[in-house]
């Protein structure tokens, strides 16, 4: 544990690792008193944050703009403590056309940590309405705030973790609590609408919390199915969490480093696509084929991209 | 004197046996263990030592020193968690206290949590503010300001490569 320590912090699952010693005479190591404080800060940091959302939402509420909130402390109430879970941005999500209006309505979204979406993002496969209908309300601060309906979240979250190669242990965690967690009247015909793929993908995620964090499927349909997992797998995932990479916010900008070949070389090699990630960038399936093609794939389209957006901004 | 605990520009989060504050002026965090904070919530402006002793005792079912309460309020003053800036000093040190009493895990305790080096990174997600890098805040340290560039340890603020 004390080996694992550095590890825990800085993949964000040290308020986890304190939960699980503090009953344990570990919990009165030194050695571990930084899991402790780390557990603290993350308490401490979930309250501003709960004060941050409740604002957002009373200021877009007053603009009449109805957004939806997900991962963050959508995702953070479902665990027992807020010393659990830590989180940073705000993630709203409103439909295209009250875009505007919402970027008013905030006055300065990037100071107060809010990532606002146009439109659903990774529940793009879904009708606007049919999301809003399922989503719940919950009351913060004495605000009312918009989340998605489970079947909704859940499907957002594990997309997510996928799309960015199931880089942090803590995203995986996410999906195999909220997949425990779904109330009794969980609807998985509403889960599953939509693109195939995607439902394909999200339920090799469920079968990668099975199999990594023994998360349990009773009652999800085609379980078998999910826990057939291809065989690269959960080799990548581990391998992945073993090299920690930073996360895409605190990497320098590529086009910051194009007069240094060093530098680019640099940029290039941590921005190569794990084979999670690339399988999701190319919108292929998760199966047994072997993965270079797709991260090639992957990178291509990544390299195709930049250079479109640099030309433009030139 | 009948201290009278600060509420405004704070946000406080209850844990099972510590309480955490966060003082939004100057982005300072503090945990105060179940004695402190308990003292903390009993400084209403009306009670003196002697009364938040009494009701500290009653609390904790133990009966408890004057000098005690004078060592909580010494250190809620020294956190800015009190309205009023100074507090009568303790007769006895902490460590004389300890002596006395032979429980230092019964005796209040305000400490300043500092954001552990290595758990910036993971909690790095939304971009600070140049004013909570150049105050400390928990957390700022190593992460994104909104300004792009990176909060730089040791009060040197926002300021270095961008980010």
């Amino acid at each position: 544990m004390i080996g694992a320590a550095p590890l825990l912090l800085q993949t964000g699952a040290a308020g986890l690792a304190w939960w699980r010693i503090r009953p344990s005479p570990l919990a009165s190591n030194r050695a571990l008193d930084e899991l402790h404080q780390a557990y603290r800060l993350i308490a401490l940091q979930a309250a501003v944050h709960e004060l941050r959302v409740a604002r957002a939402f009373a200021a877009l509420r007053a603009a009449r703009v109805e957004a939806v909130l997900a991962k963050g402390w959508a995702m953070a109430r479902l665990y027992p403590d807020p010393g659990l879970r830590p989180y940073g941005d705000i993630d709203l999500y409103v439909r295209h056309e009250q875009h505007a209006a919402a970027l008013e309505a905030l006055e300065d979204p990037q100071g107060e940590g809010i990532d606002l979406h146009r439109g659903f993002a990774e529940l793009d496969d879904r009708r606007p309405d049919e999301l809003v209908a399922r989503s719940r309300v919950e009351t913060l601060q004495g605000v009312e705030v918009r989340v998605f309906g489970p079947e909704d979240h859940i499907r957002l979250v594990a997309l997510h973790m996928l799309r960015h190669g199931v880089l942090r242990p803590l995203w995986l965690c996410d999906v195999a609590l909220a997949l425990e967690s779904r109330p009794l009247d969980f609807d998985w015909h509403a889960f599953a609408s939509g693109s195939r793929r995607r439902s394909a993908w999200v339920r090799s995620a469920f079968g990668l919390a099975h199999a990594l964090l023994g998360a349990r499927l009773d009652g999800v349909p085609m379980a078998e199915g999910a826990a057939r997992l291809p065989r690269w797998l959960v080799p990548a995932v581990l391998r992945q969490w073993s090299l920690f990479v930073p996360p895409h916010g605190s990497r320098a900008p590529m086009a910051a480093s194009l007069g240094h070949p060093a530098a680019f070389l640099r940029g290039l090699l941590l921005r190569w696509p794990n084979p999670v990630e690339a399988t999701v960038g190319v919108g292929g399936p998760f199966n047994g084929l072997p993965r270079l093609p797709f991260q090639i794939g992957d990178c291509l389209l990544r390299t195709a991209q930049f250079t479109r957006r640099l030309v433009a901004e030139r | 004197m009948k201290p009278q605990a600060r509420a405004d520009g704070l946000v406080v989060q209850e844990l099972e046996d510590e309480t955490l504050v966060y003082d939004l002026g100057n982005h300072k965090a503090h945990c105060l263990n179940r004695a402190a904070a308990a003292v903390w919530r009993l400084c209403d402006g009306t009670r003196d030592e002697a009364a938040l002793a009494r009701l500290l005792g009653k609390e904790l079912a133990d009966a408890v020193d004057e000098d005690v309460v004078r060592l909580a309020l010494r250190d809620l003053a020294r956190a800015r968690l009190l309205r009023e800036p100074r507090s009568a000093r303790p007769r006895v040190s902490r460590r004389r206290l300890i002596q006395r009493l032979g429980q230092a895990a019964a005796l209040p305790l305000v400490i300043s949590i500092v954001s552990p080096t290595a758990a910036q990174a993971a909690t790095c997600g939304a971009p600070v503010s140049p004013s909570a890098c150049n105050a400390g805040a928990p957390g700022a340290v190593g992460c994104c300001c909104n300004n792009s560039k990176i909060c730089l340890a040791g009060g040197s603020g926002c300021a270095g490569a961008r980010c």
